[in-house]
């Protein structure tokens, strides 16, 4: 009778989330990401004739080797599921599912159960796309391909709760620190015993041919093969070729899977506290991350901060209040540690620039890669950077009765923004111009005056993009603004659609102020006299007219975002 | 100062407010009530000027919101039900910013006065997500009260609060009303708003139904013969609950001047 109600639920709940889905479709702004979606990924993995075809004979080859391979994956997956276990709480449900399951008189056997049949629409879905994925490919059957999908995400989804609820029983009996590690690493330890006998020196990349044998030797002799033999019937699943051969698959998934069910519901852990913790935190972080994307994430996230260095003057201009808000808020959202990789980066062309003899070939790949670096800035920085109005969506009624324009609540958020971008862009530039080497071409002053042109128009072109970004929460709030729900091919197709929306605008309205600047620059060569220092001035007179013009477009932009702003309706934006 | 004239919202075909008409003289202190739907979040916001209204005229202090909406709103705060923080500024950081936009000068004592006013005091440099939903609300009212608004808009301003933070709140809501501030309240809590109102506006369907002081209203449903409480009022006037001897149709109480309360 409980399980019934339990199964109820579920399929009400998958029932109604599809129903709700398809019954919003009749709304452009929902209708149009879907099938721009669905169009993406028909032409990916579903169009006919395209990827479609049989393995390489190379590539068949290789298939033992492959299997292996995925078994020992699926090894690796497992024991690290245990090693990680007490780092993670036991049963990941929402807030309103543990509160009303908890409280509801079922036993914590029906609840871990529940939580398996919930998970089952996600595996189900993940089944299907692997079988369609198969249809492309000859010598596979979809059938198997979609089960044994599906049996491998549900032995992997019970092995990881039975470790979470082994970890949770071992923290109820007062175990603590290290010792709840134990069973993982003993694991660990003894899946590398077995596999030590076989280990030999790898061959050399210029022996390839010999890879396969050695893994083959690796995985498949003596304990280790024994000991790999479950997870490579299960890795050989989706891709077998006659019933018997998925026959042993299945059993040994069902096998496995009643193993964890068994050992997860007869420990009887206590995992109610852990659940609801876990849902509140996690609940917390996702809607966090639905108004201002992984900076707010991390916001929700801080307990303590200390008083910001920004100082805010007592009188002044009231976007200049915005601004300081907007920048407090982007410094406190964006960690520090996203500088690393970027130092990461700069070290490793340090080395390069400075340990090679070609200077020439240096030169060319540091110019390519920090101009693909600052032009993915100028794009991807405004995804990166989500604490502008776009996260503050949600307390528009409260903007909106503060005594401020429109136009100053989006200047103070756009230029925040874009002052940390620039100054990240100008930085990409300076670095770029103290690593080229070859001095012949680039004399010190032309450096100077390319870091000093890059100074006075990068950063007016990031404050276009993020005006961009701001202009469509304005205009278009329920497709910035992430709705509760929304996922999958809709997301991705809206996603897609404000990406191309945001090229093409960010192209057209750069293109004015970048041809004035090099009509600018062409007339001055005509007219003014030659020579070095001729010939630089008018590169940062170009720079400068450059910059002045695409703010000037900035500022009417966000003239006109800021009207439209203040006849905004909280209420009709439906986030 | 609060004025709603002939106030009119329509969505596509709905109408949410429906001709409109009240002021909120200073020193008095209103309250909104009304069962969902009845149109009293849309009446808030478009006093608030968050939404524009579709016709009809608000005035905060004599400006029009509509016409000087920069003017209207800085005699004006509004405190939503649910607590509008920037989760990435401080407590002090909050008030210090809310300070700049409206123009408060010396801002620092003021701040200071209103964080122990309200028993903030000791949180200063947390974040909202560290505090308590009944200290985001008093944050949140801090916020409301930096620059010494004139009107002054609450919407549920007791929700999540503690028994010691509502007496607190409802005490600093009669000093600001004794101060001479116009103060709208909107609220379910019906036994709150009888206790702090000096007037009643009861909306249904976007219309007024009852509008003045208690006693005013409670002669107004005739059945009740005054003895009723807000309530009981409410129940009878919007329908929920009717009696034989209730004619049926509510007469709404003449506007008349309400007298300052007492502090």
């Amino acid at each position: 009778m409980t399980q019934s109600a339990l199964l109820y639920l579920v399929a009400r709940t998958t029932f109604n989330s599809v129903k709700h889905r398809l019954a919003r479709l009749k709304q452009p702004r929902y209708l149009l990401p879907t099938l721009a979606g669905l169009a993406y990924f028909w032409f990916v993995f579903g169009m006919p004739g395209l990827g479609r075809g049989t393995r390489a004979p190379e590539v068949a080859d290789f298939a033992p080797t492959i299997r292996a391979l995925a078994g020992a994956g699926l090894l690796f997956f497992t024991v690290t599921g245990w090693i990680l276990a007490p780092n993670h709480a036991t049963l990941m449900m929402s807030e309103a599912e543990v509160m009303q399951l908890c409280t509801s008189p079922l036993t914590r056997a029906q609840i871990i159960r529940y939580r398996w049949l919930r998970a089952q629409p996600a595996t189900l879905f993940m089944a299907l796309v692997a079988g369609v994925l198969a249809l492309k490919r000859e010598e596979l059957n979809a059938i198997f391909a979609a089960l044994g999908t599906w049996l491998i995400v549900n032995v992997m989804f019970l092995n990881g709760i039975a470790a979470a609820l082994f970890a949770g029983k071992l923290k109820s009996l007062g175990v603590r620190g290290l010792s709840l590690r134990i069973p993982g690493i003993m694991l660990a330890l003894a899946v590398a015993a077995a596999f030590a006998p076989n280990f030999t020196p790898p061959p050399s990349l210029r022996q390839f041919r010999e890879i396969p044998d050695w893994l083959s030797h690796l995985f498949n002799d003596g304990l280790a093969g024994a000991l790999l033999w479950p997870l490579r019937q299960l890795a050989q699943m989706p891709a077998a070729t006659d019933w018997p051969e998925f026959a042993v698959g299945a059993g040994v998934a069902l096998a496995m899977m009643l193993g964890f069910d068994q050992l997860a519901t007869r420990l009887n852990t206590p995992f109610e506290e852990s659940a609801l913790d876990l849902a509140q935190n996690v609940g917390r972080r996702l809607e966090a991350f639905r108004r201002g994307g992984m900076s707010s994430m991390k916001l929700a996230q801080i307990q303590t901060v200390k008083p910001s260095r920004l100082r805010l003057a007592e009188q002044g201009p009231v976007w200049r209040a915005m601004l300081w808000k907007a920048l407090v808020g982007q410094t406190r959202g964006v960690s520090a540690r996203l500088l690393f990789p970027l130092l990461g980066l700069a070290i490793l062309f340090g080395v390069i620039v400075f340990s090679s003899d070609r200077p020439e070939v240096v030169d060319v790949m540091v110019i390519s890669t920090f101009s693909v670096l600052t032009i993915m800035l100028v794009i991807a920085g405004p995804q990166m950077l989500r604490n502008d109005l776009r996260s503050e969506l949600h307390r528009l009624d409260y903007l909106k009765s503060l005594p401020v324009r429109g136009r100053d609540i989006l200047r103070g958020e756009v230029y925040g923004s874009a002052l940390l971008v620039g100054a990240a862009l100008v930085g990409i530039v300076t670095a770029a111009m103290l690593l080229i080497r070859t001095t012949e071409g680039l004399h010190a002053a032309w450096r100077i005056t390319i870091i000093a042109t890059s100074a006075s128009f990068l950063p007016p072109v990031a404050a276009m993009s993020f005006a961009i970004e701001n202009g469509a929460a304005v205009l278009m709030p329920s497709w910035v603004a992430q709705a509760p729900g929304s996922g999958g091919v809709e997301l991705m197709g809206r996603n897609m659609l404000m990406a191309f929306l945001r090229l093409i605008l960010l192209s057209l309205l750069l293109a004015i102020p970048g041809s004035a600047a090099a009509v600018l620059v062409a007339v001055g060569v005509l007219v003014a006299p030659s020579g070095l220092a001729a010939a630089m001035a008018l590169v940062f007179a170009g720079g400068v007219a450059g910059g002045l013009l695409t703010l000037l477009e900035v500022e009417v932009l966000l003239r006109f975002f800021g009207r439209r702003f203040e006849t905004l309706d909280p209420s009709l934006e439906n986030m | 100062m609060i004025e709603v004239v002939d106030l009119r919202k329509t969505y596509e075909n709905h109408e949410a407010v429906r001709g409109l008409t009240f002021s909120v003289p200073p020193g008095e202190v209103l309250g909104l009530v009304g069962p969902n739907g009845a149109g009293k979040t849309t009446t808030m916001r478009c006093i608030t000027g968050a939404i524009p209204p579709t016709a009809g005229r608000v005035l905060i202090c004599g400006r029009d919101v509509q016409l000087d909406p920069v003017g209207a709103k800085q005699e004006l705060a509004f405190i939503p039900d649910e607590p509008r923080l920037f989760e990435y500024l401080t407590v002090r950081e909050h008030l210090a910013f809310v300070a700049r936009l409206y123009g408060v000068k010396d801002p620092k004592p003021r701040a200071q006065a209103l964080l122990e006013e309200l028993e903030l005091t000791g949180k200063e440099d947390a974040l909202p997500n560290t505090l308590s939903r009944g200290m985001k609300q008093k944050l949140a009212i801090a916020c409301g009260l930096i620059h010494e608004p004139r009107a002054i808009m609450f919407d549920e301003p007791l929700t999540g609060l503690d028994p010691v933070a509502i007496r607190r709140i409802k005490e600093s809501i009669r000093k600001r009303a004794a101060a001479g501030a116009a103060i709208i309240i909107s609220s379910h809590l019906l036994n709150l708003v009888e206790a702090i109102a000096t007037r009643i506006l009861l909306l249904q369907q976007g219309q007024k139904l009852l509008h003045g002081t208690i006693a005013e209203i409670q002669a107004a449903v005739p059945d009740l013969q005054g003895r009723a409480d807000l309530e009981e009022i409410f129940m009878r006037a919007t329908g929920y609950e009717t009696s034989a001897t209730a004619s049926g149709r509510i007469v709404a109480a003449p506007e008349t001047p309400a007298s300052p309360p007492t502090p």
